[in-house]
């Protein structure tokens, strides 16, 4: 073993003593890798920027039913079942899910008409902003915590506030800024019951604000049962949160009486049928399976496919680009590395066959030809890296201008230079293995007389 | 007398011809035989009927030139395969005083060659040109053979070597910085580092011209009775050789019908 280690100082020193040969190597392998690396991160770098452009917009992973239908909730059971489901609530008709909104702090506004939408914990939407998802139901005791305060400011009302996220253009046009969080509204639905019109409020608890980029419309979100109960409303069911307009009783309609509005908000989740349903896909190669899952049960879905297509084309268009550039590439360097090993043992016979009669062991011959690649395969991945850190800082300077935000052209992602690295050392020990074997086999007798 | 030996090298052992039957055998053929082209024209195989070589020992090896002489220098180094061998050790302990025997013969039938690898580290060998390898320098070319022992450098014996050789002043030069004499010398310190009980030489000095060979034989010569290993010269130039006692052979080239045949023989004897 001692002696084996002897050997490769040797192939270090004879490496170190040909310091210009060597570095000529090393420049050669460079000249091949750096390229390659400034393709890899340029595929990675401008996929990963399209890719997050597209993430970015919460509507990509997006899955919506274009017409209405009846989901029960098996339905819906099987549906968050699939493994390419994120999230999935359903949704009421869209013609029920409408609900005015006015700011009791600030008369002078006017109501603004908004859509229900719905949610529950896990929402994708408001998590990718960072903003609390777990919108809760009004809590079951009385006289909660929104206190005087909220009571006061909704008007007579004692049911607790129910919570919402408002979006951005909802909130503005109710005063609200983004930090509007704990801020209470009143919200209003009609109805026409026997030709007389009536109508019921709810006292909505602010709890975040989305930013204008996740939702464009005038929306609020809303936990399941309020939505639920919107549409029993209107449809001239009994429904718990609301009270009617203009009567100045409190918890009439289920604050107090938790049980049944537990079992009001179950019977939302677990028996309800609904006409629609919210879905986010869990990640991007998810969108078309989901798409072709609906079309098998003939529901019609809007989906972003074709964008996500599109970018997925790029990327395998490029996958090829750069696969047949490796492989040429691979080849070459194969080639000039498995000769230039093979002319180095040539060239240095006499020295080897010198070590051989010294005694120096078959093992560490057969290594030194393949120490010396992978000392080219080492300088010259590093070579090549500062050249590709180069060049990438340039490709995102002259870049920089005409792309937005952090979005870098060139990335080559750190968990792939290992990968990289252990490929050129597998590439270059196997390219001089046919130049180990000659190593090993050199006859002292016929070399060191040479001259 | 013994300026140059290393520590281990045993001081009793008589020197030149004083080296009798009682010294212990470096080296013990019998029957050994290398064929060359068998088969084709210019057929030709060396003979050692017999030849035993023991500690203290300076044998010289004449012949004419394609006789055969390097080829037997390299058999007897280990470093060739021969064709037949009914006997071929090799004592590497002679020195210490072990009688325990490295059977080339059987290492080279069964093929171990790591074991003859291993055992070639005991041989110092001076090559005609050089040798040295030329990423090294002077002294870490005369070091690798302790190296490759698992010895520790010996740098007084290393000093007086390089003293004795005329090479101090060249010990952090690399070997293509040498002049070819200077080469040699060093090839010489490298053959004789470590103790080996035998050291084989290849026409040492035949690339130098005449009286810088003289001198430089004169050198080894001492160095090898100073170190009390056996020594084992060839030279097609036997009137370069000091005034010492050599144990003299040659080899005998005879014409037969498989081709040409060379016999290893003692002088005085054919």
């Amino acid at each position: 073993m001692n002696a084996v280690l002897h050997t490769l100082n040797m192939a270090w020193r004879d490496y170190r003593y040909e310091a210009l040969l060597s570095a000529c190597s090393v420049f050669v392998l460079a000249a091949v890798l750096a390229p390659l690396m400034v393709l890899l991160g340029v595929r990675n770098g401008v996929v990963q920027a399209m890719t997050e452009r597209l993430l970015n917009d919460p509507r990509t992973l997006e899955v919506t039913p274009s017409g209405s239908g009846r989901y029960d909730p098996q339905w819906f059971r099987a549906l968050s079942g699939l493994p390419e489901t994120a999230f999935v609530v359903p949704q009421t008709r869209s013609i029920a899910a409408v609900i005015s909104l006015s700011n009791p702090a600030d008369s002078r506004l006017p109501a603004n008409t908004a859509s229900l939408i719905a949610t529950a914990p896990g929402d994708p939407l408001p998590a990718r902003y960072g903003l609390p998802d777990a919108v809760t139901a009004p809590a079951p005791e009385e006289g909660g915590q929104p206190g005087a305060a909220g009571a006061g400011a909704a008007g007579e009302s004692a049911v607790p506030a129910a919570g919402v996220i408002l979006s951005e253009s909802a909130a503005r046009k109710a005063g609200l800024g983004a930090d509007a969080a704990g801020a209470l509204l009143e919200g209003r639905v009609e109805r026409v019951v026997e030709g007389r019109r009536e109508a019921a409020a709810v006292c909505l608890r602010v709890e975040a604000v989305l930013p204008a980029e996740a939702l464009s419309t005038d929306a609020v979100l809303v936990p399941l049962a309020l939505l639920a109960a919107s549409e029993d409303y209107r449809d001239g069911r009994d429904a718990p949160f609301f009270r009617p307009a203009g009567k100045a009783r409190s918890g009439a309609t289920g604050g107090s009486a938790s049980p049944e509005l537990d079992a009001y908000i179950r019977a939302a989740r677990d028996k309800r049928v609904y006409a629609s349903f919210r879905l986010y896909a869990r990640t991007l190669d998810d969108v078309a399976p989901l798409r072709d899952y609906f079309l098998e049960r003939n529901v019609d879905v809007y989906v972003r496919a074709a964008e996500i297509e599109a970018v997925r084309d790029l990327d395998r268009s490029f996958g090829v680009v750069f696969g047949l550039i490796t492989g040429a590439a691979l080849f070459g360097f194969t080639a000039s590395t498995a000769g230039n090993a093979l002319a180095n043992v040539k060239r240095k016979r006499r020295s080897l066959g010198v070590m051989r009669l010294l005694g120096f062991p078959g093992g560490g011959m057969l290594l030194f030809p393949v120490v010396q690649s992978l000392l080219t395969a080492v300088f010259g991945t590093a070579a090549a890296y500062v050249l590709y850190l180069c060049t990438a800082y340039g490709i995102d300077m002259y870049f920089a201008g005409r792309i937005s935000g952090a979005e870098t052209v060139c990335a080559l992602p750190p968990d792939r230079l290992p990968a990289v690295f252990g490929a050129v050392l597998l590439v270059s020990a196997a390219a001089s293995l046919s130049a180990a074997f000659r190593a090993i086999s050199i006859e002292p007798s016929e070399v060191i007389r040479d001259v | 007398m013994l300026q140059c030996a290393g520590p281990r090298g045993p001081r009793d052992v008589p020197a030149g011809q004083a080296a009798g039957a009682a010294a212990p055998p470096v080296l013990s053929l019998r029957g050994l035989r290398r064929d060359r082209a068998p088969d084709r024209e210019g057929a030709y195989s060396l003979f050692v009927p017999s030849f035993t070589l023991r500690l203290g020992e300076k044998a010289l090896i004449t012949g004419p030139s394609g006789c055969g002489k390097s080829t037997f220098l390299d058999l007897a180094g280990m470093v060739l395969r021969p064709d037949a061998a009914e006997e071929f050790l090799f004592f590497p302990g002679a020195r210490e005083g072990r009688a325990d025997a490295c059977d080339a013969a059987g290492a080279w039938k069964a093929k171990r060659f790591e074991e003859l690898a291993c055992r070639r580290r005991s041989v110092g060998y001076v090559l005609q040109t050089g040798g040295l390898l030329p990423f090294l320098t002077v002294r870490e070319n005369i070091r690798i053979r302790r190296r490759l022992l698992g010895l520790p450098p010996d740098s007084e014996q290393e000093a007086r070597t390089a003293e004795q050789l005329k090479i101090a002043h060249l010990l952090h030069t690399y070997p293509e910085r040498l002049s070819v004499g200077e080469r040699q010398r060093a090839a010489i310190a490298r053959a004789l580092a470590a103790d080996p009980p035998l050291v084989l030489a290849d026409e040492p000095t035949a690339s130098l011209d005449p009286e810088n060979a003289h001198t430089v034989m004169r050198m080894f010569a001492a160095c090898a009775e100073e170190s009390g290993a056996a020594l084992l010269v060839v030279s097609h130039a036997p009137e370069q050789m000091p005034d010492m006692y050599f144990r003299r052979l040659h080899i005998r080239l005879g014409a037969t019908e498989a081709g040409t045949q060379a016999v290893l023989e003692e002088d005085g004897r054919a």
